[in-house]
């Protein structure tokens, strides 16, 4: 009997160690721009709210099983393998005890429907959304490793479009619809709503809405190949006026240079590969494989948000994207000093 | 046999020398062949079971390894020890060695040593085809290992989503690689639960009636009938996707341009996908009902609803596979459909648990390492399942598919709800397989590392989910913080491989050195524990009567045996489906070289098929020959009657006049 | 069991037992159903694949466009998959009788059949083979056309692998002379005869009439 119970004692603490070691990693890291858990608008809200009743219901459950555990290996009668195996135990007790599992056995489903009825609400409320009308519509295409943002208009000269950043007027209903270009691709917004995979030749669109301004990340959430991590994208939720000033500002035609550092380097971008792959609206340029560029500069972010928007970063992206996002489809490019200089100025000039 | 015939059983005449010389008969009519010819010609269930253990493990050990690179490259934002492509190959192979390679072979492997010892006979029922599917097995995972090696490793995940594993975007062999393997070591496994069926229909010992049947048998069966129509999908799909990759082949299954689908890739895939997680969990619950009934010295409470929920679960399991795709634009009443049936699988769960909980909490507990990796598994899975209800619901699920919440579950579940059960079950039965004692020091050491190093990786996954990180991501950057969470999660990982040394240390040192086990160190209830440790190559010199649930908890001291077997060929005891009344006599073959030369051949065949259509007609003009060699080496034809009865000695023969003296 | 433990103890003497039976009573005729239930299940997915393509193609069948003129309707011929069929479900009948024959150890008669039944699944072979021609596309040309010949392809292997055991039937009978065991066989490759007959007239009906219907 000694044995066991050191077996008992070493198995019970290596419990409550576990239990610490969790608790304390439980609270490391709670809420941020890029978490489920911490809502910026009504539907990641209630999705807040259904994920805590789920998680207090199944946390109550789960310590009434492992107190009936333990309990169980700490109050019985401890034997040897030599016992006599008890073959005809006494039928009133096993009646009861065939009672008490039925009765948990309703719990369980009666706890099961609770959770499967508040579910299917929950997921009603969410898309219940859709029923008001659209005022901001917003085109995402996926693509391996980028998001193409795309602002339509009525009329199609004030369309915008953009890469791996999108922002959205506060306290406004947004529509996104969605799309891939190559394989499947998951967009994920975790502060403002589920995940929908983007699959090419499925378009499809939800509705949601920011209730108040903030800056949030979302990334992809489907493998889609070498650069799937670094495929992020960020939202700012922002007040209508700061909205509308940012729109007016995209839709403008790209700014032309204004020295002769950046007219070489429009001339570079011109003349050598950068424009057989990307767009500066108010230029020749006009590759549809890579971001469109018109206004990179007023981006924080470029390689999908993976990296600042600073003249180093832009200059080893030009020139060796390869060591940044291995696999990329962006290439390689040699440039001489100067002719570098005078590129990422001219880029850094497009606000 | 009829129940008047079979009450007429009279008293034996057996002298013990008459039985010391049919016990040397027998060995040596079963005996396993010697040196590397006879390595590749066994046939005894117990070589071939252990061996598909024993490479289970070693594939579950690689893909262990796999994962402490996967971990040291994300202890850290932007670290540099994988990069991308590495590290998708990594991720895919992890995933498709422990799902193919380890988990669902192990479960066989241990169905295929232990199910003829439980139900009472001396081999299965095609020992041919057993080794046949072992060889398959075992190529099946060297190609994908080989693949990795040279850079050919698969990296489309172990799920392998098109269009990304398509002709399009999935570029060389590398998914090709996959799908062979996955057609290979499917073929085993269909090799194995055939073979676990019929044994388990036909050859129980008399008495076993169904209801008498020990619940690892059922749990064997279930997952057996499970594997049988689930199997199939992903043979199918993955063979589509080769077709559709194969340059003179081209099909369009899943070229949307000409009428093909992804979506139906997903659907495909998850139809096998998510019934191959029950056919690895519902086998390491008979382990578990095993354990708990010995450690609890108390019948099991609860048998009829234990088989029952294995059933319900075997069957639920199959109408659950669309909430892996509840983030695809699939209609949303549908979905919610899933939603109903993936909450409603959870009942028969719980009443298992629940039973369990009843047998422990009435019972006298002989606690030892068995029992202590049960209680693992108990505070682990259920955990697990819990989160498996989150996951259930639609919105919820949104939020946390495709994050490492999902990883945390499918570790806690599969890791806590397989491998602690399994790791019972080796503490538990390596007695009998090797005649030892591992040692319970080290089974404490392996326990205590096992558990803490377990949730140290696993649990703030859940956490890193719900705070936004994405599965399969090779890095993160900084700033999402995700950092100190991950690095905990690594530390653990290598308490974890710590483990798995320590296991393997108590085994290597156990085998030589362990206490010696006896026949039924555990006082256990089964039939395996009432022979020798290990068993003789023909397990039971007679075949046991069976008179109760708990063979040997309610065997009486004059139980009968069967006698009446031929002791100079491979003869078994065939006994009907319900109430295992004897009804005729089986003879197996003995050991040959054909199923390792047809394994070469199916392998070739498969791994051909990565590069030509062609190997498929030429593999099977090949495969004709070897099947042909294989039927015709059936001698069986020329047996009894046709073999003079001197020359074919029966056991127990009732003839106490004769001289004792046995003929060739 | 030590020996002095045996010595007096009862004993279920099953010496007397036969040692081959026939149907569900014979292992081997349980290895062959869980053989086609797995295969069943097979040809389960594929037509379930084939409504998936149905649903993505309209029209279904697709027009061919890779000649001229178009052909518009392109749904598959009726005559040569309709010989087809007639004969695979006549050849049931000599199945059926190679079956009892061998049940009754009726050695001549078996010879005689297995020839029979050998030269008929030839037949059926050659047929098949000629039947791709009535779907109109190649296996590469849509889904549609993967699909069909997936299906007609799978069955096709399953006339193949019947034909294989019935050359080793033939072969054994002819060499050895027919014995339980292999009258046994010879009943367990009827049945699978019928499978790939039953499962035929289903496949046949959604291959040929499911584009008519649909």
């Amino acid at each position: 009997m000694q044995g066991e119970n050191k077996i008992i004692t070493i198995t019970v603490n290596s419990v409550r160690l576990t239990v610490v070691v969790v608790v304390t990693s439980a609270f490391a890291a709670c809420g941020g721009n890029q978490s489920a858990l911490n809502a910026a608008g009504i539907q990641s809200e209630r999705l807040d709210y259904l994920w805590w009743l789920f998680f207090i219901i199944c946390a109550v459950v789960y310590l009434i099983v492992i107190a009936v555990l333990i309990a169980a290996f700490v109050r019985t009668k401890k034997v040897n393998a030599d016992a006599e195996p008890d073959l005809t135990p006494q039928p009133e007790r096993e009646k009861r005890l065939s009672n008490i599992v039925k009765g948990a056995v309703a719990i369980t489903v009666i706890l099961l429907f609770v959770l499967m009825v508040v579910s299917f609400r929950t997921g009603r409320a969410i898309n219940s959304l859709s029923q008001r009308p659209a005022p901001v519509s917003i085109k995402v295409t996926g693509h391996q490793w980028w998001w193409e943002i795309e602002y339509r208009n009525d009329d199609p000269s004030k369309n915008v479009l953009t890469a791996n950043e999108i922002h959205i007027p506060v306290g406004q209903l947004i529509k996104l619809e969605l799309q891939s270009n190559d394989v499947i691709h998951s967009f994920w917004l975790p502060n403002l709503h589920g995940k929908r995979d983007l699959i090419p030749n499925y378009p499809t669109a939800f509705y949601f809405e920011a209730d108040k301004p903030g800056t949030y990340w979302g990334q992809c959430a489907e493998f889609c190949g070498y650069q799937h991590a670094k495929m992020r994208f960020r939202v700012t939720a922002e007040s209508p006026e700061d909205f509308e000033a940012w729109i007016t500002a995209q839709q403008q035609s790209s700014v032309q240079p204004s020295n002769d550092l950046q007219k070489r380097g429009e001339q570079i971008f011109l003349t050598t590969v950068c424009a057989q792959c990307h767009t500066i609206q108010g230029t020749p340029a006009g590759g549809k494989v890579g971001p469109n560029l018109t206004h990179i500069a007023s981006r924080p972010y470029i390689a999908a948000g993976s990296l600042q928007n600073t003249r180093d970063h832009l200059a080893a992206w030009v020139t060796d994207a390869q060591s940044i996002k291995p696999g990329t489809k962006m290439p390689m490019n040699t440039y001489s000093q100067e002719d570098l200089s005078a590129l990422i100025e001219y880029i850094e000039s497009l606000k | 046999m009829t129940e008047e015939e079979l009450n007429k059983i009279q008293s034996s005449q057996i002298t013990p020398e008459r039985m010391e010389e049919e016990r040397r008969d027998l060995e040596q009519t079963w005996s396993e062949p010697k040196g590397i010819v006879g390595w590749f010609s066994a046939t005894d269930h117990k070589t071939i079971g252990l061996r598909i253990i024993v490479t289970a493990f070693i594939f579950f050990a690689l893909g262990g390894v796999l994962a402490l690179f996967m971990r040291l490259q994300l202890m850290n934002p932007e670290n540099g020890i994988l990069g991308p492509d590495l590290y998708n190959q990594f991720f895919t192979t992890h995933g498709s060695s422990m799902m193919f390679l380890f988990a669902v072979p192990v479960m066989e492997g241990m169905g295929i040593y232990l199910v003829p010892l439980m139900v009472g006979t001396r081999n299965v029922a095609f020992p041919r085809l057993n080794a046949l599917g072992y060889y398959v097995y075992l190529i099946g995972g060297i190609l994908l290992y080989v693949g990795l090696l040279l850079n050919v490793g698969p990296d489309a995940g172990w799920f392998a989503y098109v269009p990304l594993s398509g002709p399009e975007y999935g570029i060389g062999k590398r998914v090709d690689l996959w799908s062979q393997m996955v057609s290979l070591t499917e073929v085993a496994a269909l090799i194995g639960a055939v073979n676990i069926i019929v044994t388990v229909f036909k050859f129980r010992a008399p008495g076993m009636s169904l209801n008498r049947i020990p619940l690892f048998v059922w749990s064997e069966v279930i997952a057996s009938f499970m594997v049988i129509f689930a199997m199939p999908a992903v043979m199918i799909s993955s063979s589509l996707l080769s077709m559709d990759r194969l340059t003179h082949v081209s099909t369009h299954f899943f070229n949307q341009a000409e009428g093909g689908d992804p979506i139906l890739w997903q659907h495909l895939f998850w139809f096998f996908g998510h019934p191959e997680v029950y056919i690895i969990f519902i086998p390491a619950t008979g382990f578990v009902s095993m354990i708990v009934t010995t450690f609890s010295r108390r019948k099991t409470f609860g048998y009829t609803a234990l088989v029952l929920t294995m059933i319900a679960t075997g069957f639920i399991g199959f109408g659950v596979w669309v909430h892996h795709m509840f983030a695809t634009p699939l209609p949303q009443l549908g979905q919610s459909i899933f939603t109903a049936s993936s909450m409603l699988i959870v009942i028969p769960n719980g009443v298992q648990i629940f039973c369990w909980l009843v047998t422990l909490w009435s019972g006298r507990l002989n606690i030892k390492a068995p029992l202590v990796f049960v209680f693992g598994f108990f505070v682990i899975f259920v955990l697990g399942g819990l989160t498996g209800v989150m996951l259930a619901s639609v919105p919820l699920d949104l939020q946390l598919h495709d994050t490492f919440f999902v990883v945390a579950h499918l570790h806690y579940v599969l890791i806590g709800g397989a491998v602690f059960p399994l790791f019972g079950a080796i503490y538990y039965w390596f007695p009998k397989w090797t005649g030892r004692m591992l040692s319970e020091g080290a089974g404490l050491v392996n326990f205590v590392l096992l558990f803490i190093g377990f949730n140290m990786v696993f649990f703030p996954m859940h956490i890193l989910g719900l705070n936004g990180m994405p599965r399969r991501i090779y890095t993160y950057v900084a700033e999402t913080g995700w950092g100190d969470l991950n690095m905990l999660a690594t530390i653990g990982a290598f308490v974890m491989g710590l483990a798995v040394l320590t296991f393997i240390a108590n085994v290597a040192y156990s085998i030589k050195f362990g206490a010696v086990a006896g026949e039924n160190p555990w006082g256990a209830d089964t039939l395996e524990w009432s022979i020798a440790s290990p068993p003789p190559s023909y397990n039971y010199q007679y075949i046991p009567v069976v008179q109760g649930r708990h063979a040997l908890w309610s065997r009486t001291k004059d139980a009968p045996v069967v006698t009446g077997l031929h002791v100079n060929i491979r003869e078994i005891l065939a006994t009907t489906i319900h109430d295992a009344m004897p009804e005729h006599k089986y003879d197996l073959q003995g050991p040959s070289l054909i199923p390792f030369f047809v394994a070469l051949i199916v392998g070739a065949m498969f791994i051909g098929f990565m590069f030509t259509p062609w190997s498929l007609p030429i593999g099977m003009a090949l495969l004709f020959i070897g099947f042909f060699a294989w039927f015709w080496s059936n001698s069986v034809g020329d047996r009894p009657p046709f073999m003079p009865a001197e020359e074919n000695p029966t056991a127990g023969d009732s003839m106490p006049n004769e001289p004792a003296e046995a003929t060739a | 069991m030590m020996a002095e433990e045996m010595i007096g103890r009862k004993t279920v003497d099953v010496g007397d037992l036969p040692s081959t039976l026939f149907d569900h009573r014979a292992p081997l005729w349980w290895g062959n159903l869980w053989g086609l239930a797995i295969e069943t299940a097979v040809f389960g997915i594929l037509v379930s694949v084939y409504f998936a393509v149905a649903m993505n193609l309209s029209p279904f069948p697709p027009p061919k466009v890779d000649r001229l003129p178009v052909l518009n309707d392109s749904l598959p011929d009726l005559f040569l998959p309709t010989i087809t069929l007639v004969v695979l479900l006549l050849s049931v009948i000599p199945a059926v009788w190679l079956d009892v024959s061998a049940r009754r150890m009726d050695e001549r008669a078996v010879k005689i059949l297995v020839i029979v039944t050998l030269v008929l699944n030839i037949v059926l072979i050659v047929l098949r083979a000629f039947e791709f021609k009535a779907l109109h596309f190649r296996w590469d040309a849509n889904a549609y056309g993967s699909i069909t010949w997936t299906i007609l392809g799978m069955h096709m292997l399953h006339l193949i692998v019947l034909a294989a055991e019935d050359v080793y039937v033939t072969v054994w009978t002819y060499a050895r002379g027919l014995d339980q065991k292999h009258a046994l066989d010879i009943t367990v490759t009827a049945v699978y005869w019928y499978w790939i007959a039953g499962t035929w007239v289903l496949l046949y009906t959604l291959v040929y009439f499911g584009p008519r219907i649909i």
